[in-house]
């Protein structure tokens, strides 16, 4: 089947089977390496994406349901000038994160920024806990988001 | 180097992962896993071979990695050794293709001949006479406690065996490369020079990739020689030992422990590399910081038929500390005097030695970090106010919301390997200044812009006057990876940093005497350590040792019976920190994953505070390993806290709510 959808801000078409997960589709077909699929069963959160703005695990999700979605991945975020929020929040709180969740928390942060620049301590944690690796401290993380957010805060009164 | 950039890179994906390499052309490999824990394969019967697609058993590959000596199985020979064991591999272009032909091949297993039981190696350690202090004893105290082992990692670990030609390079996440080069030159029975490695990040706060990288390189190698393409292959990380541990204590009149008598069973799996250094681990942890002259020890390793383990966090001194401090705690609490002043008053005086007879520093800070904890703490205030809940709570007219338990404990853990084998001490590193005055700095770190790496940057930039942009690392050199052992057991901070300095220190006076490039080796090897006799237990067996002491306040509900640690306090001699925001963040990371270690339940709704104290950060002294220590004193302190508020002896970690209410926490 061929599906139509949006990725990283741009119109993209593929034939794909039903039986293919998004995972897979964008990993081998669009070069999305951000993306991994180290647990394949919905318990690590490293295959995290953004499809209409919500946050949602594309291990989970089959291909053809991103048919006229808009699919945001770290390669598109990393590219906007609003990134070095991210960078910035988790740089000042001195997170170790390791190469296989950095891009998903990065994305889970991004994910809250743009639903709320003054999130709740539970929405924080819950941006924490949203990416199940045990490679860095929550309490670092949730520091790390919270600064993001009022650098993004800043960026935006500034602008 | 950027940290912005380095970190900017990482949460972008870009920064490259083993699975990266190679392209699309590479092929896919898959295991075929052996059904059963233990059995004999009567017949393999292998369907056809689809063009482009390869397989290889044991057969092809009759070879074991060996890792200090102790053999691996790359497949199962005939005897099945463990539920999951590759029993074969084959790789092609398409992985459902593969999956679909592992599928189809038919295999006819028998049922084990002889006894199932496990194979069992024992050591008997004594010294002293252990016979004549019981008899003498005013107290005999005993303790014990059930470590689970813990299962394999879910998380899939990817390598890749890049093919170019007679080259083979092998992309892995692995704090050993210089076994992966080893080994797979073995497999593949070429030269050393035809195998580079390029290593990537190992999961911090962990000694997961220590020997399965290699395991998963020599596969991968093999299926690689065989398709005469580059071959990608995922595997997944083995679980730490376990262990089962009883000691039994002699105390004279004044609380002092005479004697111990242990007898301990280690559960490692089939097969574990490196597990004599894993042994003498344990055993030094059983004695903690407390000096004891007699001594009888019974240590089993039981090799039963499940996964392969590999080194926990500390390498066999978590699971040690775990038993010795809790029969320590014991023995304060029997004893009768405030638990704080039964470890100062049993901590081992300037002259004598420690635990069973280790050479004590002369700057053992013990005795003042011990004070800093217990003034921050509060600690025998509520340690006593909770003692006495305890013991008055059937006077209570209502139960309240929670009991409260707090718990201290005590540790050290030695910096690098402790046994004699060549291949695990020894350390390189190379300094070249370049004619642009670019340095680059070969050693096998596995940081890749870590904080260490930029640590070691700042000091070497600071030694020669050198801006930190020109500063590069690199492990690709052939000698820093065939002859460097493992960077692990906080070998990266003590060891490194100090052959660093060293030969920045070299650089700097022949930088302006010698014509440019001017190269610098500097180079540790060990072929055993003169100053430690590991069969009496005396001397030093570590060049430089980190201390630590930690209290872990907790509360128990009494509806949930679930456990929340509230607090914990945790004083660390961690020498000279080259980066004390991250050296903080490191135990910070170390204290979340003990605390998984320790407990299961629902998930906390609030985070720990742990507050952490760094002793005497002098710029004098050298650099040691922090990370580990709250892997060797939170699981005691914690247990401690959930017996007081429980009242409740629990003797098996994780503490589940099942083991309270089972043991009887009621008012």
């Amino acid at each position: 089947m061929i599906i139509s959808f949006f990725l990283n801000g741009n119109p993209v078409e593929i034939d794909t089977m039903p039986h293919h997960r998004s995972v897979d589709l964008l990993r081998e077909s669009f070069q999305i390496k951000s993306i991994q699929q180290s647990c394949s069963d919905a318990l690590c959160g490293t295959c995290l994406i953004l499809m209409d703005d919500r946050p949602v695990l594309s291990c989970l999700v089959p291909a053809f349901e991103l048919k006229f979605k808009d699919i945001w991945t770290m390669e598109g975020i990393s590219s906007k000038k609003s990134y070095a929020d991210i960078v910035g929040g988790y740089k000042s709180a001195h997170v170790q994160l390791c190469n296989s969740c950095a891009p998903a928390r990065a994305l889970a942060t991004e994910a809250l920024l743009r639903q709320t620049l003054r999130p709740s301590a539970e929405l924080v944690r819950e941006t924490a806990e949203s990416v199940n690796c045990s490679c860095c401290s929550t309490r670092r993380v949730m520091d790390a988001i919270l600064r993001a957010a009022k650098l993004r805060e800043k960026r935006i009164h500034e602008s | 180097m950027d940290e912005g950039r380095t970190l900017s890179e990482k949460m972008s994906g870009r920064l490259k992962k083993p699975g990266d390499a190679g392209g699309k052309r590479v092929l896919s490999g898959r295991f075929l896993k052996a059904p059963a824990a233990s059995g004999r394969i009567k017949s393999i019967e292998l369907p056809e071979l689809p063009p482009g697609m390869v397989c290889i058993t044991g057969k092809d590959s009759p070879g074991k990695t060996r890792f200090a000596g102790v053999p691996v199985p790359l497949f199962t020979g005939k005897i099945i050794l463990w539920e999951g064991q590759p029993i074969l591999a084959a790789a092609g272009l398409n992985t459902t293709e593969v999956d679909e032909w592992i599928s189809r091949v038919k295999m006819e297993i028998a049922p084990p001949e002889g006894n199932a039981e496990p194979l069992v190696s024992e050591k008997l350690i004594e010294k002293g006479s252990t016979v004549e202090a019981f008899s003498k004893a005013f107290q005999v105290i005993e303790e014990r406690i059930e470590i689970p082992q813990t299962p394999p990692s879910s998380a899939a670990q990817t390598v890749v065996c890049v093919k170019d030609g007679a080259n083979y390079t092998i992309h892995a996440a692995s704090s050993w490369p210089g076994s992966i080069r080893q080994n797979v030159a073995a497999a593949l029975k070429t030269d050393k020079k035809n195998i580079h490695v390029r290593t990537y990040p190992v999961s911090p706060g962990s000694n997961k990739e220590l020997w399965f990288p290699t395991v998963t390189a020599c596969q991968a190698a093999l299926l690689s020689n065989r398709a005469k393409k580059s071959v990608r292959i995922n595997s997944t990380a083995p679980g730490y030992p376990g262990g089962d541990f009883h000691i039994r204590g002699a105390i004279d009149a004044e609380g002092r422990i005479t004697a111990l008598e242990i007898i301990f069973t280690l559960f490692c799996g089939a097969v574990f590399p490196l597990e004599e250094e894993f042994f003498e681990r344990v055993l030094l942890g059983l004695f903690s910081i407390y000096p004891c002259r007699n001594y009888s020890i019974l240590g089993r390793i039981s090799h039963e038929a499940s996964p392969p383990s590999t080194f926990g966090p500390g390498a066999g001194f978590e699971l040690g500390f775990l038993a010795g401090e809790l029969f320590a705690s014991r023995v304060a609490e029997l004893s009768l005097s405030p638990p704080g002043g039964w470890h100062r008053e049993s901590f081992p005086v300037p002259g004598q030695a420690f635990g069973p007879g280790i050479v004590l520093p002369k700057d053992f800070p013990m005795k003042d970090m011990l004070n800093t904890a217990l003034n921050l703490s509060d600690f025998e205030r509520k340690s006593a106010s909770f003692e006495q809940t305890r013991l008055s709570r059937h006077h209570l007219d209502s139960e309240p919301e929670f009991y409260r338990g707090i718990g201290l404990s005590c540790g050290w853990f030695g910096n690098g390997f402790l046994s004699s084998p060549k291949d695990l001490g020894s350390a390189f590193l190379t300094l070249t200044l370049d004619k642009d005055g670019e340095l680059t700095i070969e050693m096998p770190s596995l940081n890749h812009g870590g904080p260490l790496e930029r640590a070691w940057s700042n000091m070497t930039g600071e030694i020669l006057g050198i801006e930190d942009k020109s500063i590069n690392f690199t492990n690709r050199k052939i000698k820093v990876n065939q002859e460097a052992g493992p960077s692990l057991l906080g070998r990266n901070v003590s060891i490194y940093t100090k052959l660093l300095e060293l030969a920045g220190n070299d650089l700097l006076k022949r930088r302006f005497r010698d014509p440019l490039p001017i190269s610098v080796n500097r180079s540790r090897r060990r072929s055993g350590n003169r100053s430690w006799n590991p069969n009496l237990l005396e001397g030093s067996p570590f060049e430089n040792i980190s201390w630590g002491v930690g209290i872990v306040e907790i509360a128990v509900s009494t509806v949930t019976m679930e456990v929340i640690p509230t607090q914990i306090w945790l004083v660390i001699d961690g020498g000279k920190l080259l980066m004390p925001d991250f050296a903080k963040s490191a135990v910070e990371i170390s204290v979340e994953q003990t605390l998984r270690w320790c407990h299961t339940g629902n998930e906390q709704k609030e985070a720990t505070l742990v507050d952490i104290q760094f002793y005497n950060n002098g710029n004098k002294r050298i650099s040691k390993d922090v990370s580990t220590l709250p892997w060797l004193m939170i699981p005691a302190a914690y247990l401690q806290a959930v017996r007081q508020a429980s009242g409740v002896i629990i003797s098996r970690i994780p503490v589940t709510p099942e083991q309270l209410r089972t043991g009887g926490m009621a008012k």
